[in-house]
């Protein structure tokens, strides 16, 4: 079965649309200038109420023509769908519901099942794998390198909806999804964006201005003089924690290697940098804070409390965050908080990020691929992406979508909502390799910053080892 | 004779019918259930991991024969000695230990004292709770600043260890958390202590032994069986040791809990090398072969079954 394009002859909702606007604004017309002898303000309510009737109407029809466009031909179908992450599920059970209204014959059944990957994986080996699921970028082109995702290539070059989508989509992601040996493999879907978050009246306290005020010229520096100013202590042992500096690769340590101007593997994804001058002053000014400040919490203490916990029982003033913690965040309302984004380094100027961007991929051995196809579609139309902006699920790809979600009005706190959407312009995604697994990659370097945070070896000898082991892997895993 | 009669004479002949083949079948048909199950979940598993461990399989495709390749990495890993030292150290110690412990408490428990029933229950309940719920129960009990073990030990003067965190420590850490099951091995010992006849004892007695004398000279070789039985499935659990590491240290800290069960699963599942896994796990299955074995081997010169008369003239 063929997914039906849009055909040069055929009455588009936009020809529509146009024509019927003007002749329902012709009746409108015909009506104001047929009510001489009645007041000016019933003749102008007339007119707007019709123009609002014949709008509805001519869009209902232009959905109703839509419809029967497009979709008689797709068969009746349980899909399913699944995901790592359980906070977009209500999200999702809605846009799913969505489509079933407009297609009555789809229906998808959305899961985020425990142990993800591993369960994925023996289905997929087992051939019992869902029709559709979550991937990210870095698992996206090994995943395809191994041939389990399905090539959507031909279904985005036939099908012109989602041409524009795609056009609307923040161009990061996209490209993660549709340039890997010039393929798409998947739809992207949502993102993330890191920032920093801090406990507002801590700051106050401390004498310090809102950190948003200051967040267009704050450096390196700046953090270190305010974090040490928030850090309180009895004695030797840390009582309030002033930054937060040991959050491992994603909200950790690669956004300031960036900053400093390095990065963890060359753009051609094949060789280890991180033992670069870069990397190694970035890593420094991180295990400072723990080291030799005491500012960061030990790893006894991060034994008991996540940062999370640490911050809400007020033991921690910041914390490094991805936009997924915003919708658990926002159920605090103990205390006043917000984020700002990440300070610039005082030589390089610039500031770093890190995304990890979440596509929907295609099981290629789904017996419903049209199907299929309708619900990854689907995702990334406005409906859809509003829907994830408004329930303040996670940064959607679309960037219309993308501008609701990070608006406080609609989604909710922080203040500073925005810096999260700022930080897409420093953004640089999570390291992926198309022949190592994320598994691999992350064995090669959590044992040497473990090292590093703990003052087991220098910063020098612990980048020398992560990037003698990584460069090992990327060796050992090219064809 | 037709084709029917000459195959009903076979069939005879064969004592196909008979009731001996009779009650054989039965036998073979109540079984089948387990039989069916086995040849499906076990044995056939089994012979296709054969296969898997001689090829390339990342999972996501199907495997490509690559001979004694994987076979060959092993040799190159780094971490398949690290796994198998960690495993070795961790049964070498926790087994004896759970022998030991476990005798004790089942011979305190074979005393009569007061309310009896109710310490056997006590002692053998943690051995129902499932891993994963222990495995989450020690991870407080030994928190380095909020744990129970830390603060016993602060009672006697002992600044206790970051248990869990520290690369020194985390291993012994999972060993002392394994004594928390040794109520199985209790329960099975409790069994065997009941079930000496109590007339070698009075015999002993009318002859004068002492405590120890009927210790050494009567508990213990009568318990010998019981030992050696939980000795074998000690070492066949142990070394297949997965649950604790996994959830509570994932490995870390810098591979000290990095038992070779986990390995594989890294290797299987977040690595992709399926095939590579399948020959681990049949190295795994050689190296518990020989430790039973050697067991097995050693058995006729420390275990004693009672009606073996083996060496008596």
């Amino acid at each position: 079965m063929k997914n039906p394009g849009p055909t040069g002859n055929r009455m588009t909702r936009r020809k529509l649309l146009r024509a019927s606007l003007i002749g329902g604004a012709g009746v409108a017309g015909a009506a104001a200038l047929a009510g001489c002898g009645e007041t000016q303000i019933v003749e102008v309510e007339k007119e707007v109420v019709v123009e609002k009737v014949v709008t509805q109407v001519v869009e209902k029809i232009v959905e109703v023509t839509a419809a029967a466009e497009m979709k008689p031909e797709l068969r009746s179908a349980n899909l399913r769908f699944q995901l790592w992450y359980p906070t977009p599920v209500p999200a999702l059970k809605n846009i799913a519901d969505l489509l079933n209204q407009k297609y009555p014959q789809l229906k998808v059944e959305v899961e985020a099942p425990g142990d993800y990957w591993t369960k994925l994986q023996t289905a997929i080996a087992g051939g019992a794998a869902p029709d559709s699921w979550w991937m990210n970028n870095v698992n996206v082109w090994a995943w395809a390198n191994k041939g389990a995702l399905e090539d959507l290539t031909p279904y985005v070059k036939k099908d012109m909806q989602v041409g524009d989508d795609l056009e609307q989509t923040w161009k990061t992601s996209v490209d993660y999804y549709g340039t890997f040996q010039g393929k798409f493999w998947g739809l992207p879907s949502m993102y993330t964006t890191v920032a920093l978050t801090y406990n507002e009246e801590m700051v106050t306290e401390a004498g310090i201005p809102p950190l948003r005020e200051i967040e267009q010229e704050w450096t390196w520096d700046d953090l270190l003089e305010i974090g040490l100013k928030l850090t309180k202590k009895d004695g030797d042992e840390t009582t309030q924690f002033g930054f937060h500096s040991t959050n491992g690769i994603e909200t950790g340590w690669l956004n300031w290697v960036r900053s400093a101007g390095g990065d963890f593997i060359d753009e051609d994804n094949r060789k280890s940098i991180i033992n670069s001058p870069e990397a190694i002053e970035a890593f420094q000014y991180l295990a400072d804070f723990r080291l030799k400040h005491g500012a960061s919490a030990s790893p006894a203490v991060l034994e008991s409390a996540n940062t999370g916990q640490l911050f809400f029982s007020r033991r921690l003033a910041i914390v490094p965050e991805g936009s997924w913690r915003l919708a658990n965040n926002a159920k605090n309302q103990e205390f006043a908080w917000d984020i700002v984004e990440m300070p610039s380094h005082p030589r390089t100027g610039m500031r770093g990020g890190t995304t990890n961007i979440c596509g929907m991929a295609m099981n290629p051995a789904t017996e419903y691929k049209d199907e299929t196809w309708e619900w990854l579609k689907f995702n990334l139309g406005a409906e859809a992406q509003n829907i994830l902006a408004t329930t303040n699920t996670l940064n959607p790809v679309r960037e219309s979508s993308g501008k609701l979600y990070f608006d406080p009005a609609v989604a909710g706190g922080p203040p500073n909502r925005q810096a999260l959407f700022r930080a897409r312009d420093y953004t640089r995604a999570l390291p992926a390799d198309p022949y190592a697994t994320w598994g691999e990659l992350v064995k090669a370097w959590v044992d040497w910053e473990r090292k590093i945070f703990t003052g087991e070896l220098t910063v020098e000898e612990g980048l020398a080892g992560m990037q003698m082991q990584e460069q090992e892997l990327l060796d050992s895993t090219a064809p | 004779m037709s084709v029917a009669g000459r195959a009903l004479k076979t069939f005879v002949d064969l004592g196909i019918g008979s009731r001996t083949r009779r009650e054989n079948l039965e036998g073979w048909l109540w079984a089948s259930p387990w039989i069916i199950g086995f040849v499906i979940f076990t044995a056939g598993p089994m012979v296709a991991s054969v296969y898997l461990s001689l090829t390339d399989y990342p999972l996501l495709q199907g495997p490509t024969f690559n001979g004694i390749d994987n076979y060959k990495q092993l040799f190159t890993d780094e971490l398949i000695l690290q796994s198998l030292k960690v495993t070795t150290i961790y049964s070498f110690v926790s087994i004896p230990l759970h022998l030991v412990i476990g005798f004790l408490i089942a011979l305190l428990l074979n005393q009569r004292v007061r309310g009896l029933s109710m310490w056997r229950v006590v002692y053998y309940l943690p051995a129902v709770v499932s891993g994963v719920a222990v495995a989450f129960l020690w991870q407080w009990i030994l928190n380095a600043d909020f744990g129970l073990a830390n603060w016993l030990l602060s009672l006697i003067g002992i600044d206790g260890p970051s248990w869990l965190i520290d690369p020194n420590w985390a291993l012994s850490a999972l060993i002392v958390m394994s004594l928390w099951g040794v109520g199985g091995g209790m329960l099975i010992y409790l069994a065997g202590l009941q079930g000496i006849p109590t007339s070698l004892y009075e015999a002993a007695e009318i002859d004068g032994a002492n405590f120890w004398q009927k210790f050494w000279i009567i508990t213990i070789p009568m318990m010998s069986p019981v030992l050696f039985f939980l000795l074998v499935i000690g070492i066949i659990g142990a070394l297949q040791t997965f649950t604790q590491a996994y959830i509570i240290t994932n490995g870390g800290p810098d591979d000290a809990t990095l038992f070779f069960m986990l390995h594989l699963y890294r290797n299987a599942f977040q690595y992709l090398k399926m095939g590579y896994a399948a020959a681990m796990a049949w190295v795994l299955f050689a190296y518990i072969m020989i430790l039973t074995l050697l067991v097995f081997r050693s058995s006729s010169l420390w275990v004693y079954y009672e009606g073996d008369f083996k060496g008596r003239g």
